[in-house]
């Protein structure tokens, strides 16, 4: 039986704790109320991008993009610096995911890596062009996940999900599956900030809401656009071997130099898991239309319809980390996957066991 | 057994009324006015989106009767709905204008956290979360009318 005096000091220790984790939550939301305020240093990406943009504090806003392109621009409500800021901060995010080039992660990215396994994962990776991939001449590129088209496309329904998926929530997707990593919480400035990005550029393509866009999303392909070869492997394999081995690595597991990342893995720890669209064996036609329309760089739209989608029908039997929805045993077979097979491979390499024959080269198709 | 299970879910589905097992969304008077006003079918005649906004336009303009969980007011107050307030249109603008910093706030604002404020505020209600269909079905009605007035991110009222 406690005695009064007992009781007491429970209590003055629980007030004590709480009081702790209060004044620790209140000093942090300073913080960040402080990092807000900040000056962001821009990647050199993104000061190009913003600066051809013409972002910049003030009452109305002007694209110098539409104004250059159809030779008139509407005016519409401008943003504050507090804004600037987060659109400034957005596009670091989706250009240096990792904060790589940054001097203070933790300011300039709300230190994203808290939502990302891997050291690979950039949000640029896919959304090229950090989400607004353009040619030469500044044309918006078809199916290249322009983030702007997207946000004016978000809230329909999905039919992956079954949802009307709102743009947060995809973003979450992205973090879940494409990065393996974790779900940030809907109002994380993590998602704000580039949700804010993603306005200001449907605001400086002048998109309208609601409307589809040819670079919003992916250009998918499916079996039914091939000649109905079939989806194979080791064409898949000999094809990853001729366009996309000398980036991406011998095995997939991408290429890293000076601690950056040249070009992301595919495979392995660092790539996305087995419940990203991506992945083959989720979403057929998603990996394929990406290969298409954005690989290899600069040789955009070379390969044929069935040659995507051998490439992408290889790269998803190769080793990946399973998604959350696959449960414990195939979490742990695929670690036990990502473990053994590398050195396999290359056993079986180094024994000149793993030639592709050359009948098996496929001729372009279609 | 089975068919007192079967003859529960055509009761359910076909005869009962109860809003909960029905997909469909109660047809409100104006519904069908609004729908082509704003060329609502342009997202088909049915369907997910359709749906939703179809219960966006009962939330704005009967809360009283459809978020009778976040709102104090009744059937026999004046002011008992959204559209008291704001029409269809005013929630689209203020839809492609939301997520800025609030000068008088001095914070970032999006269109859910006005609309939870409207329910706790001037309705005299309580708050929703972020994620409850009484806040998301309300963007998305306004994402249907801005689709329909062609707007774009930061769209200016003529007169703004």
């Amino acid at each position: 039986m406690p005695t009064p005096a007992g009781k007491l000091t429970r209590i003055v220790l629980l007030l004590l704790v709480l009081g702790g984790i209060y004044l620790l939550a209140t000093q942090k939301h300073m913080q960040r109320e402080e990092d807000r305020q900040t000056t962001v240093a821009l990647t050199p990406a993104c000061a190009a991008k913003l600066g051809r943009y013409g972002l910049a504090h003030g009452e109305h806003y002007q694209s110098p993009y539409a104004l250059q392109r159809t030779g008139a621009s509407i005016t519409v409500r401008g943003y504050s610096e507090e804004d600037v800021r987060a659109i400034q901060r957005g596009c670091n995010i989706v250009d240096d995911t990792q904060g790589h080039l940054a001097r203070d992660a933790g300011r300039e990215r709300w230190n994203t890596t808290r939502f990302i396994r891997g050291t690979h994962a950039n949000c640029n990776h896919c959304h090229q062009g950090i989400g607004d991939k353009q040619d030469a001449d500044g044309n918006r590129l078809k199916g290249s996940l322009n983030l702007g088209a997207s946000w004016v496309m978000a809230d329909m329904y999905d039919r992956f999900t079954g949802l009307l998926l709102p743009f947060e929530l995809r973003q979450m997707q992205c973090y879940i599956n494409s990065s393996n990593g974790y779900k940030p919480n809907i109002a994380d400035d993590v998602i704000r900030d580039v949700t804010a990005y993603s306005r200001f550029l449907s605001a400086a393509l002048e998109l309208k809401m609601g409307s589809h866009y040819d670079e919003q999303g992916i250009d998918e392909i499916a079996a039914s656009a091939t000649p109905k070869q079939g989806d194979d492997y080791v064409r898949g394999e000999a094809l990853y071997r001729q366009k996309c081995q000398n980036c991406h690595g011998r095995q997939a597991f991408g290429l890293e130099a000076n601690g950056r990342v040249v070009a992301p893995a595919l495979a392995g720890p660092n790539s996305w898991n087995m419940q990203s669209r991506n992945y083959f064996y989720y979403v057929s036609t998603i990996l394929p239309g990406f290969i298409c329309r954005n690989m290899p760089l600069g040789e955009e739209n070379t390969l044929s319809n069935q040659e995507c989608r051998d490439i992408a029908y290889y790269i998803s039997n190769l080793p990946r980390p399973a998604g959350d929805r696959q449960g414990p045993l195939v979490a742990l077979q695929q670690q036990i996957l990502m473990t053994v097979m590398p050195p396999l491979m290359r056993l079986t390499e180094s024994a000149g066991k793993h030639e592709v024959p050359a009948e098996r080269v496929p001729a372009r198709v279609q | 057994m089975v068919c007192l299970i079967a003859g529960f879910v055509l009761w359910a589905h076909l005869a009962s009324g109860v809003r909960v097992f029905r997909s469909e969304v109660a047809s409100e008077p104006g519904w069908e006015r609004f729908r082509a006003d704003y060329r609502i079918n342009h997202f088909g005649e049915d369907g997910q989106f359709v749906r939703a906004v179809q219960n966006g336009y009962n939330l704005v303009y009967y809360t009283h009767k459809y978020a009778s969980r976040f709102t104090r007011r009744s059937a026999g107050d004046r002011a008992n709905s959204c559209a008291a307030c704001h029409t269809a249109e005013d929630l689209a603008y203020a839809f492609v204008s939301s997520d800025r910093v609030d000068p008088k706030l001095g914070k970032r604002v999006s269109f859910e956290d006005r609309v939870r404020w409207c329910y706790a505020g001037s309705m005299d209600g309580f708050v929703p979360t972020i994620y409850d269909p009484a806040v998301r079905d309300i963007r998305l009605l306004a994402r249907a009318v801005a689709r329909h007035l062609e707007l774009g991110e930061g769209a200016l009222r003529k007169g703004d």
